[in-house]
């Protein structure tokens, strides 16, 4: 076996020399392609970043033009931003004045943040708030409920709905409300919910969520 | 084209063909002795380390038949090898065996036929000079054992043939084939001075038969073919002292024919070296070269170590040829793919600037607004489905019930207190249940109902029980069949005529006390679930 090697020594050696040279050219070259494969993919992905945050603001300005005149008409009515309790408060009580409601009384609590998993995700990059306000009226007709509701929506800047209402006719000998000869002849009590929305800032979490 | 260098040796002289596919290029002879030593050893100096392949034809060359029990190859091998061992103490490494029957009876045993080379010292001399000369052997053949494929080229099928063949002026090979299975042969020396060539073959004819009945591979009556390879000229002669008889036919053959038949070309040879050509060496030079694998029949690793050497040289330099082909293809396809990676990555880079450029000029400057849209989006959606269920409202309920019970009569009937309220879901509240204070969530898809609980009061005085209790069955009825109400449920009737209430009632009394009394009774209360809307919700 000795000799065997010996004899074949140069052969061996050409061997070894052609694995070590085209070992090293292998090498060498898969790299170079190694590392321009991952430059191609580095730079299809720039591409493809490139891309979707052009087409994202692209889309995104056709949203802007669909919805911006809608949200500043919404800044407009108080929808969005902070509320305007002042201008319901004032609101409220010119239309007692206009419609001579013998008796109102009322109460906007403190205003709490709405989160829900729906809401975030069907709503996202915004916070909703919500105040609830609750009515006591001592009324002369039903009609007046519908009037100082009516009138209440159309004046006053804000966005609300009716949560619960209850209007009962006060105890009375008389038969009919036209032989009433007090104000008072009904009661009804409401729960009104603002609405007002804000813009989601980053890291924007309150500890008062309803 | 290959060249196959075929060394035949016989104790007289050794001859060289070389052969290129069937065609005989070049032939040389040298005889024994130490001139002829020499003479080989410059040949073998001067011509490129082709491989050989030594045929032998010797007179010392014994075939044996023996019978041995049938065993696997590994013990058949040492069996032989203390058979040898034996009787040709020298001749280990110069045996070869094989099976070339196997008994019918008994223990069925294997029919074994080996040759071996009684004298081995004889190839030193020459083996001696290759050796020298670093001369790559490949294998040594035994003459008489390529009669079988010989006589398998030619075509030639008898039971029992005997081959005579001649390869040199003074010797005679005679060979005997039963049933295409080489069972013995002998090389006779011939001395041309004595008797011609016909009588020699005449005679030794017999003594074969004769030596083959005795040890019983023919019967002395079973029919033998003779077939004479022998040169042309002596054909003649031949025919008139081998006459064939009953048991005995005898068929000549010119070695042209042969040639033919084998499909090799001798032309040059016949020209060049006419001495060798009238011979059947070169026949069976050719029958080994044009032998496949180069596995020959005697010899040791030690006499093919040259052989082994040089194979495994070539190997390694077409290894080596394989690897720097392979390796070369391999890195030239990463470098062609590196470089149209590289293009390709460019083009890629130049697309993203474009891009991103594009992205700069048209819509960089309204950044600010665009990563508000979402929110902008979000409040406007939020905003319109909360608009949407505003008309959900206590007047427009009042409304709408006020029209349902006018069309039912309302003579003697006062409602006295209405509950109203949002309920997002499709089932009356369970009184009590903390449902009915659950808040609306705009975001979730269940629709939004409004949920009422009417409270009125019927006159008695002026209707029978009967009539209130029927008045109100149609102010049931009534919701009931309006498309906008949903669920309806009396929680007071103005008489409770169920078996499980009691009934209490006076009549005959004056208007002032009757009138106390109906105030107490003609009491009912309903809960209604009415739609929403009935505009499906557009989110």
């Amino acid at each position: 076996m000795q000799i065997l090697i010996k004899n074949l020594q140069k052969q061996i050696l050409i061997l070894l020399a052609c694995i070590v040279i085209c070992g090293m050219f292998l090498i060498s070259a898969y790299s170079w392609r190694q590392s321009s494969y991952e430059y191609t993919d580095i730079q299809g992905s720039k591409l493809k970043l490139a891309r979707s945050k052009y087409y994202t603001a692209l889309n995104q300005k056709i949203l802007l033009e669909k919805f911006e005149k809608k949200y500043n008409d919404l800044i407009k009515a108080g929808i969005v931003g902070e509320e305007k309790r002042l201008n319901w408060v004032d609101s409220l009580e010119k239309i007692t004045k206009k419609n001579k409601i013998p008796y109102i009384k009322y109460k906007i609590n403190k205003r709490k943040i709405i989160k829900s998993a729906s809401l975030s995700q069907l709503f996202p990059g915004i916070v909703l708030y919500k105040s609830m306000m609750s009515l006591d009226m001592q009324l002369l007709h039903e009609g007046d409920l519908y009037s100082i509701l009516d009138e209440f929506s159309n004046q006053a800047k804000g966005l609300f709905d009716v949560q619960r209402c209850s209007i009962k006719r006060n105890s009375t000998k008389i038969k009919f409300v036209a032989e009433s000869t007090t104000d008072k002849n009904f009661s009804a009590n409401c729960i009104l919910n603002w609405y007002t929305m804000t813009m989601q800032t980053p890291g924007e979490v309150s500890a008062e969520g309803i | 084209m290959i060249l196959k260098r075929i060394i035949y040796y016989s104790e007289y002289q050794l001859a060289i063909f070389h052969w290129e596919s069937e065609k005989c290029v070049a032939a040389y002879t040298f005889k024994a002795g130490e001139e002829g030593l020499k003479k080989f050893e410059t040949y073998l100096l001067a011509t490129d380390n082709t491989p050989v392949r030594m045929l032998v034809d010797l007179t010392g060359e014994d075939f044996c038949k023996e019978v041995v029990p049938h065993v696997g190859a590994t013990d058949r091998r040492a069996i032989v090898a203390r058979m040898i061992q034996r009787q040709y103490r020298k001749s280990k490494d110069y045996v070869y065996y094989k099976i070339i029957d196997r008994q019918t009876v008994g223990r069925r045993d294997d029919v074994l036929l080996y040759s071996v080379l009684a004298n081995p010292e004889v190839l030193q001399l020459w083996l001696k000079v290759l050796n020298k000369c670093r001369t790559s052997i490949c294998g040594i053949w035994s003459l008489p054992q390529l009669s079988e494929a010989m006589l398998s080229r030619l075509d030639i099928n008898a039971p029992n043939i005997i081959l005579i063949t001649q390869q040199t002026p003074c010797n005679l090979r005679q060979s005997f084939i039963k049933n295409n299975k080489l069972q013995s042969s002998r090389l006779a020396i011939v001395n041309l001075e004595d008797a011609s060539i016909g009588q020699h073959i005449s005679l030794e004819v017999e003594q074969t038969i004769q030596f083959l009945s005795n040890h019983r591979h023919i019967s002395f009556d079973e029919k033998i073919e003779i077939h004479i390879m022998c040169r042309e000229s002596d054909i003649e002669e031949v025919l008139i002292h081998c006459t064939d008889s009953t048991s005995r036919t005898y068929y000549y053959h010119k070695l042209k024919d042969i040639a033919e038949l084998l499909g090799c070309d001798f032309q040059l040879i016949e020209q060049a070296c006419p001495q060798i050509a009238e011979y059947s060496t070169g026949l069976f030079s050719y029958v080994c070269a044009s032998k496949l694998l180069p596995i020959g029949h005697y010899g040791n690793r030690m006499i093919f170590f040259k052989f082994y050497e040089q194979i495994l040289s070539r190997a390694i330099y077409a290894l080596s040829s394989v690897i720097l082909i392979v390796s070369t293809i391999m890195t030239l396809g990463y470098l062609s793919d590196a470089k149209s990676l590289n293009e390709e990555s460019i083009a890629l880079k130049e697309q993203a600037d474009a891009v991103n450029n594009q992205y700069k000029n048209k819509l960089e400057k309204f950044k600010h607004k665009l990563s508000q849209t979402r929110s902008m989006q979000s409040s406007v959606l939020l905003a319109e489905k909360i608009y949407h269920y505003k008309s959900l409202s206590p007047q427009n309920f009042m409304s709408d019930i006020s029209q349902i019970l006018t069309r039912t009569g309302m003579k003697d009937t006062e409602i006295k207190r209405i509950n109203w309220q949002q309920l997002q879901s499709n089932d009356l509240p369970v009184i009590g249940s903390n449902r009915n204070k659950k808040q609306i969530d705009y975001s979730k898809p269940e629709a939004i109902n409004q949920f009422a609980t009417i409270v009125g009061h019927i006159r008695l005085s002026s209707e029978s029980l009967i009539e209130a209790t029927t008045k109100v069955n149609s102010i049931v009825h009534a919701f009931k069949v309006n498309q906008l109400v949903k669920q309806v449920k009396v929680n007071t009737m103005p008489v409770d005529f169920r078996s499980k209430s009691s009934i209490e009632n006076e009549s005959g009394l004056d208007d002032k006390i009757s009138g106390e009394q109906n105030k107490n009774n003609g009491w009912f209360e309903i809960e209604i679930m009415m739609k929403g809307n009935l505009n499906a919700d557009p989110y």
